[in-house]
Formats: C-alpha cells, sequence, structure tokens
C-alpha cells in the first residue's frame, strides 16, 4: 500500500533531481523493501508475546528443545517474512513501474541486507516483549516505535542536508536507514563504501541485539506474564 | 510455629531402592521469586518410579512452584533437586524430553484442537503414521470427537481442560506432570481423566500430580505430601496416614451465639493432648483418640458454663481431616516407608 499511495501520491510533488535522477517510484522501491524488515521484527516480537499471552510459551518452554532454539525459530520466522515481504515489494513494483536491470551480484547484497535487518528488528522486538509486563504496554511500544523508525529513515524519503541537526542524527543512527541506503544502492547500482560501513555497522548491532533478546529469555520467570 | 520436614530424601533414597528406583530426588530446595518470601522453604522428598505421587496443599502454598522446578521452569534458589537422574538446571533439555506437563493455566496453539494434538505429536517428532494412530485414539478416549474440528481457543472450560491432558499423551514419557488436571470438568469427565491416568500408571508412567480435591488424591495418589508455606508437613502413603488420623474421630460442635468465646479454649484444656480443638468463631472441629472422653468433658463444660449446643455430631476422618489438622498443626514428621 506504502508503494501504491506514497508512490502514486508523491510522484507527482517530488522532483527526481532531488532523488539523483531518479523517479520517485523507483527510489521508493528498495525503500519499501527495507521497510519489510521492521514488519517482520513485528511479526516476531508478535508471536512471542502472543505465545506468552496464551500461555503457550510456557507449554513450549517445558518441550523437548531449549529456549534458545525456540527464540532462533522466532528469529527465522522474521527473516524469512522479511524476505518475502521484500520479494511481494518488488513483484508489486515490476508491476507499477516494469523490470529494472539489476545484477544478480546485487539480489545477493539485497538479500544479505535483508536478512541482516529482519534478524535483528526481530531481535529487538524479542528483547522488548521480553521487557514489558502487559500486552497494553507492547503494543504502544510497537506502535510508537515503528512509527519513529519508519519515518525518521531514508525509506520514504532521501537524508536532506537541510533537516534540524536533532533529526538528521536521529535518520543517521536508525538501523533502518542503514537497511534502506544499502537496499537502495545495490538496487540502483550506486553501492559505496559508505554502505559497505552502514551493513557491517547493522551487522554488530544485530549479533548485539541477539544476545540481549537471549539473555532476557534465559530468566527463569520469563514465561510468567 | 511450623515445624518442617527434617530431611527425610536420604531415607527416602534408601527405602527407595527396595521399592522402586527414584525418578525425582528433591533435598532442601528453596525458592523465593522476590528475595522477601520463600515461595519453597527447604522441601524434601522423592518420587519413585510408577507411583502416584500427590501434592496437596492451599493456594500460595508452594505447589505450583515445586511442580516448575521439577519441570525445568524455574531453578530453584537453593537445594537440590534430581529428576531422573539429571540436574534440571544443567540437563533440562534431556529431562523434558521424557517428561509431559499438564500446567494449571491454559495454553493452546491458534488451531483446532485435532491441530493442537497434532502439534504436540510434531514437536517431539512422533512419525506421521504413529502420530494420527495416537491422535485418533486420544480423541476418542477423552470425548473430543464433537469438537476435533472447533479451535482450541472456542471451546468450553472443561473440553479444553481435556484437550491439554490428551496431547500429552501424543508423546512417549516417562513422567506426567499435572497442576489441577480436573479443575473445570464434570464429575463424569473427571473420572473418565483420572481413569485413564490410571491406566497409564498401570503401564508403568510415574505421576505427580497437584490437586485441591482430597477426593481425587484418596483415588488416584499411592503417596502424598502436604504442603503448607513452601514446607512439606506431611508425607505419607495413604494407608499410612489413614491409619494414623483413621482411629482418631472428629467431632464436629456449635455452639449458640455469643456462647463460644471461652468455651473452645477452656474444652481445649480440659480435653488435654489427646485432642485438638480447632474453632472458627461459633463452630469448633475436635479431632481425638477418645470420642467418649470428649463427649464427657463437653457435657460438663457446657453445663458448668450454662452454654447451649446447637450442633454436635461425631465422624470418622476423612482425609481432608488429615489435611485440615496437617496445615492447622504443623503436621508431623512422617518419611515414606
Amino acid at each position: 500500500m506504502y508503494l501504491v499511495f506514497f508512490g502514486l501520491g508523491f510522484r507527482a510533488i517530488t522532483s527526481s533531481s532531488a532523488l539523483g535522477n531518479t523517479a520517485y517510484l523507483t527510489f521508493l522501491t528498495p525503500g519499501i523493501m527495507a521497510f519489510q524488515v521492521v514488519m517482520a521484527g513485528a511479526v516476531g516480537g508478535g508471536i512471542l508475546w502472543s505465545d506468552r499471552r496464551w500461555g503457550m510459551l510456557s507449554q513450549l518452554l517445558v518441550g523437548p528443545f531449549t529456549r534458545l532454539q525456540y527464540l532462533l525459530g522466532i528469529m527465522i520466522t522474521a527473516m524469512l517474512f522479511g524476505l518475502g515481504g521484500a520479494a511481494v515489494m518488488l513483484g508489486v513494483a515490476y508491476l507499477m513501474i516494469g523490470a529494472i536491470a539489476v545484477p544478480l551480484w546485487s539480489f545477493g547484497v539485497i538479500f544479505g541486507a535483508i536478512v541482516v535487518g529482519s534478524i535483528f528488528f526481530g531481535s529487538l522486538m524479542l528483547f522488548i516483549s521480553g521487557l514489558v509486563k502487559s500486552n497494553n504496554a507492547y503494543n504502544s511500544i510497537q506502535i510508537l516505535l515503528i512509527f519513529i523508525l519508519n519515518f525518521a529513515s531514508t525509506v520514504f524519503y532521501p537524508l536532506s542536508p537541510r533537516l534540524p541537526l536533532a533529526l538528521g542524527l536521529l535518520f543517521r543512527a536508525n538501523p533502518l536507514t542503514y537497511v534502506a541506503d544499502v537496499v537502495r544502492g545495490a538496487y540502483l547500482h550506486q553501492l559505496n563504501g559508505s554502505d559497505a560501513l552502514q551493513l557491517f555497522v547493522l551487522l554488530v548491532e544485530m549479533v548485539v541485539f541477539v544476545v540481549l533478546a537471549t539473555r532476557t529469555y534465559m530468566r527463569s520467570d520469563i514465561s510468567f506474564v | 510455629m511450623v515445624r518442617p520436614m527434617a530431611s527425610s530424601a536420604l531415607r527416602d533414597s534408601a527405602a527407595a531402592g527396595a521399592a522402586g528406583d527414584a525418578v525425582i530426588v528433591a533435598e532442601e530446595l528453596r525458592h523465593s521469586y522476590d528475595k522477601k518470601r520463600f515461595a519453597l522453604d527447604g522441601v524434601s522428598f522423592t518420587v519413585r518410579r510408577g507411583e502416584v505421587f500427590g501434592l496437596l496443599g492451599r493456594n500460595g502454598a508452594g505447589k505450583s512452584t515445586l511442580i516448575k522446578a521439577m519441570t525445568t521452569l524455574i531453578t530453584p534458589t537453593s537445594g537440590t533437586l534430581r529428576v531422573l537422574g539429571r540436574d534440571p538446571a544443567r540437563d533440562g533439555q534431556a529431562i523434558r524430553h521424557r517428561i509431559g506437563v499438564v500446567q494449571q493455566g491454559e495454553s493452546f496453539d491458534f488451531t483446532t484442537v485435532q491441530g493442537n494434538l497434532d502439534v504436540y505429536g510434531l514437536l517431539w517428532g512422533v512419525p506421521k503414521a504413529e502420530r494420527v494412530r495416537r491422535r485418533e485414539r486420544l480423541i476418542a478416549q477423552f470425548g473430543l470427537g464433537d469438537v476435533r474440528k472447533h479451535r482450541a481457543f472456542d471451546i468450553s472450560g472443561g473440553e479444553k481442560r481435556r484437550v491439554q491432558v490428551a496431547r500429552e499423551f501424543m508423546h512417549d514419557m516417562e513422567i506426567l506432570f499435572l497442576d489441577e488436571p480436573t479443575v473445570g470438568l464434570d464429575v463424569i469427565m473427571r473420572r473418565t481423566l483420572l481413569e485413564s491416568i490410571r491406566e497409564e500408571v498401570r503401564r508403568g508412567l510415574t505421576v505427580v500430580f497437584t490437586t485441591h480435591n482430597l477426593e481425587e488424591a484418596d483415588y488416584l495418589c499411592d503417596r502424598v505430601a502436604v504442603i503448607d508455606e513452601g514446607t512439606i508437613l506431611v508425607l505419607d502413603t495413604l494407608e499410612n496416614l489413614k491409619r494414623q488420623y483413621g482411629g482418631k474421630k472428629t467431632i464436629d460442635l456449635t455452639v449458640a451465639d455469643g456462647a463460644a468465646d471461652g468455651f473452645f479454649s477452656a474444652l481445649g484444656t480440659a480435653l488435654g493432648d489427646g485432642a485438638t480443638v480447632r474453632a472458627d468463631g461459633g463452630s469448633a472441629v475436635i479431632l481425638t483418640d477418645d470420642p467418649k472422653a470428649a463427649l464427657s468433658a463437653i457435657a460438663a463444660l457446657s453445663t458448668s458454663r450454662g452454654v447451649q449446643l446447637e450442633w454436635l455430631t461425631v465422624r470418622k476422618n476423612t482425609l481432608e481431616d488429615v489435611f485440615l489438622h496437617s496445615v492447622q498443626r504443623g503436621g508431623e514428621n512422617h518419611g515414606a516407608p
């Protein structure tokens, strides 16, 4: 829906010169593909919170597997959602703007960025869902976080030098910006050293949050809401 | 003051060798959720292979905490626990492969009743043909045929409970932990469920069972432990408990309004150590070895004080009396035979 409504709605008022001589829909497509990693994270956190709320988490924790295996299962599910969502967006974009020549290695970079981004956001939401004590609190935090992550990133628009300082810093610190920039760079054959650095930083953040989420779920009382 | 049961796990273990090996050994278990109050406060016991071990206690006594410790959900703050010879804190996965757990609360997957059974079979790696066979047997055995295609969340409370118990039998296990499994079941289904469990016990399954329903404990359990405020007050076979308390009688007594003040404490003094008097307002329950002497004392005291008796019965002790008197007095130390 973002691709259709934003893409068609904003293209009339967005100049391609502001987007590096790229049509808005072409600019937006990799951003929306990157955006799927946030939705993947929401799915991951939602699965775990739902299991906690309906008693299934404590039942699964007495099952024949480790807590780490359970968490990895959720992270893999989040990753698959991210990849699937990105593929669907690519398909919708193909219908709207036609084919764009993307080398095979670029798909590898896009795949890698989506995987790392999905696992990062999945771990982030798992970590948050392990800390909160109520469904209302979790939903509120998730909605607020997704809103900020989405709009304080380069998913829908480029990073403008005219942004207020604080907002500019938020954009630059937002992991979704890294995913969007890397996917866009690969999609438009415009990868550079900065994108490589962003992907590396995202990888480090992913590892940190996987560890944090895992440690949260090793607590004895985690299954009780 | 409640006198906790002294460590008898070692005695139990020695005795257990003569009557089936110990599948659960607990020694001085303690657990606190908030570092202020101990939900378990020095619990020691053993459970032998093939027995049905009952945990009785009031709400908040520590039964569920003990079940959580044995099923690897929590790690006790201190003490020693071995389940199937392994430490739950270190070998939790190996233990969980060999146990089943029916928890007190509801827990379902977002699928049908049939789907919930299938998922469980899948999780435990049961081959497909065997999974289908077990699923169909359990659906029939637990009376779930009419609701098999319904979402588990949409069925009645009693049906949900049956699903939770049935799905544990989708996989092989050596110990089944049941945390109040018959809550919400009608009388017929409760008996059906207990008989199904008993059938599995005959096939060698060990069961650890918590309940408020003392009739169920009487029907199913080989040994019971009465737990209160995190300590075990009484631990013995039902036969021994009934023999010990069965020789006693219980007198239920009610006096007229306003006359109870001082009457029951004077009665307790008059009866001495041979009886215990548990008073609640204008009523009292008296446990005594010598009901004739107790009745004489009641008659003499009521006459001398001019107290009118409104209700007086003498009856045999039930398991409920064992439980209530144990909780009240702090129990006596009994090791398992």
